[in-house]
């Protein structure tokens, strides 16, 4: 499926995260502890769109949390560019669900707020906020505070910030399941012209197949428990992509068979809708 | 802005009828002789005495004193007080040990200690700043550490996974987050500092408003003691709404309820 997508082929070589076989486990004090991932094994290549779509409770929260360095591993290896991630990095960029912005700080002091850290000088930070707040159509709300804006627009802000500190992976989970329908396809296309033009590489996680087939180049399929990956499927459709028209294509309807077939033998095997993860 | 506006006027139009109706009834009530001047003076005499106090210059002299006893001890009371309650919720080990301990210190009556701190630390000004530091020592300590355990803890790790460090998370989100319960604590302390202040001259000292009313009063000059507390009263709702408006200022983050 190489020739729909003229990046893939020359960064098939270097992945930027590598999962060797790794295993994950949550343990309480009153329960035996739960298996979430075991044997996985993954690879993101560089400037990808990966989505991994699967099941409530197969895992691929959780595996999202250890490639971020949020939870630990039980076993295995997670290597960034070679280099093993042991605790939070802050090479790499995350959102979940929730926008965690600080509500004391203006839209511009938040999407800074990375480059503060980092030490940046007011004044070179404030500039390049600037940039990313008019790139995602913010222009205007600099000083608004975030319980004054929308769903939407903190969403973006969001984005913005993590954008800043110029992660070398970008981790997205289930990020836009809160919002509405209209506002959620808007920010698809929004995140399809970030990562168009930055060549961000993007790791999704959603529930939504819909969504990634529409977004991603590559679909990664999960499910069991343990979690494990049970298929690959390359998206064979052109870039640059309509979020809203892909799904009416012929290959999209066709690929959109295949895993589901493929997603209801995982939530099967699953045993039903899970109490999420 | 305009609602905003009309919405603020009343509660002060309220109070000053609130009150105009209280002193004109006692006022009529003393013309008329239903009350006794000597034990409960008139409001005419108040603010004549309040005229004539102004005037000599005691009641400035006096009163400065008290609030740089007050303002000391909430200043000291505050920075200890905050720093204990936030380090006490930063540190799991230390504060189950210690926390008990506050709690059993905070329920003797600071005020029945003012008499063993004079005794302590002498008539001077250190002994009133100690007492009025202790009754607000307290207040800060308990609110910081119930502030500190409302920070999100989502906020924290997000502030860490954008690459900020552990001093970096004090400043940018336990601090902030810590804020409002700072400044409600400041709004009860100003009162227990001021009163801590008075009750230490009062017991032990030769200046300051609490001198000023045990003076009076041991000599039955009921009005210049109604006086006094009728100005501690005033100042005490200025800086209340000083406060407030340094809440309008410093909290203009939060969605108006």
């Amino acid at each position: 499926m190489t020739q729909f997508h003229p990046r893939q082929r020359q960064d098939e070589a270097t992945p930027v995260l590598e999962l060797r076989d790794i295993r994950i486990s949550y343990s309480s004090v009153d329960a035996p502890p739960v298996l979430a991932v075991e044997h996985l094994s993954l690879c993101v290549r560089e400037g990808e769109f990966l989505a991994l779509i699967g099941p409530s409770g197969c895992g691929k929260s959780s595996t999202l949390n250890a490639m971020a360095g949020l939870t630990p591993v039980d076993a295995g290896e997670i290597l960034l560019h070679g280099q093993p991630v042991h605790r939070i990095s802050d090479r790499v960029g995350y959102i979940s669900q929730a926008d965690h912005l600080l509500p004391w700080r203006t839209v511009l002091d938040n999407v800074a707020l990375g480059l503060e850290l980092r030490g940046m000088s007011k004044k070179l930070r404030h500039a390049r906020a600037r940039e990313l707040i008019a790139s995602m159509g913010l222009g205007g709300f600099e000083t608004n505070y975030p319980h004054e804006l929308s769903g939407g627009m903190k969403k973006r802000v969001t984005i913005a910030r993590v954008l800043a500190i110029e992660p070398e992976i970008l981790f997205m989970d289930e990020p836009f399941a809160p919002l509405d329908v209209f506002t959620r396809e808007r920010l698809q296309e929004d995140i399809m012209g970030v990562w168009a033009a930055t060549g961000q590489t993007i790791v999704y996680v959603t529930h939504d197949l819909t969504e990634a087939i529409s977004l991603a180049d590559r679909v990664l399929l999960f499910g069991g428990r343990p979690g494990q990956v049970r298929g690959e499927y390359p998206v064979p459709l052109a870039r640059p992509r309509q979020v809203m028209d892909a799904k009416f294509d012929d290959q999209f309807v066709s690929l959109e068979k295949t895993i589901l077939t493929d997603l209801r033998a995982a939530l099967r095997e699953t045993g039903g809708p899970g109490d999420g993860n | 802005m305009a609602t905003k506006s009309r919405r603020r006027l009343p509660p002060l139009f309220w109070l000053t009828l609130l009150l105009a109706a209280f002193f004109l009834l006692w006022e009529l009530m003393a013309l008329q002789g239903r009350i006794d001047l000597v034990f409960f003076s008139s409001p005419s005499r108040i603010w004549c005495e309040f005229l004539s106090m102004l005037e000599t210059g005691i009641l400035r002299r006096h009163l400065l004193i008290t609030l740089q006893e007050a303002g000391l001890g909430l200043f000291y009371g505050s920075v200890f007080g905050s720093a204990a309650g936030i380090l006490l919720g930063i540190s799991k080990r230390v504060s189950p040990v210690v926390m008990p301990l506050m709690v059993g210190l905070n329920s003797v009556p600071k005020l029945a200690l003012a008499p063993l701190i004079i005794l302590w630390f002498g008539i001077g000004l250190g002994s009133k700043v100690l007492i009025a530091g202790l009754m607000v020592f307290f207040v800060f300590t308990f609110n910081m550490y119930a502030g500190y355990h409302s920070v999100d803890a989502s906020l924290i790790q997000t502030v860490r996974l954008l690459g900020g460090r552990r001093r970096q998370l004090i400043r940018l989100v336990i601090w902030p987050s810590c804020l409002p319960w700072f400044l409600a604590s400041l709004r009860t302390g100003m009162g227990l500092a001021l009163s801590g202040a008075i009750v230490g001259e009062f017991i032990g000292s030769s200046r300051g408003f609490g001198w000023l009313i045990s003076d009076a009063s041991g000599r039955y000059d009921l009005t210049r003691v109604l006086c006094c507390v009728f100005v501690i009263i005033v100042i005490m709702m200025v800086l209340d709404a000083l406060v407030r408006a340094l809440e309008r200022t410093l909290l203009k983050w939060r969605p108006e309820a």
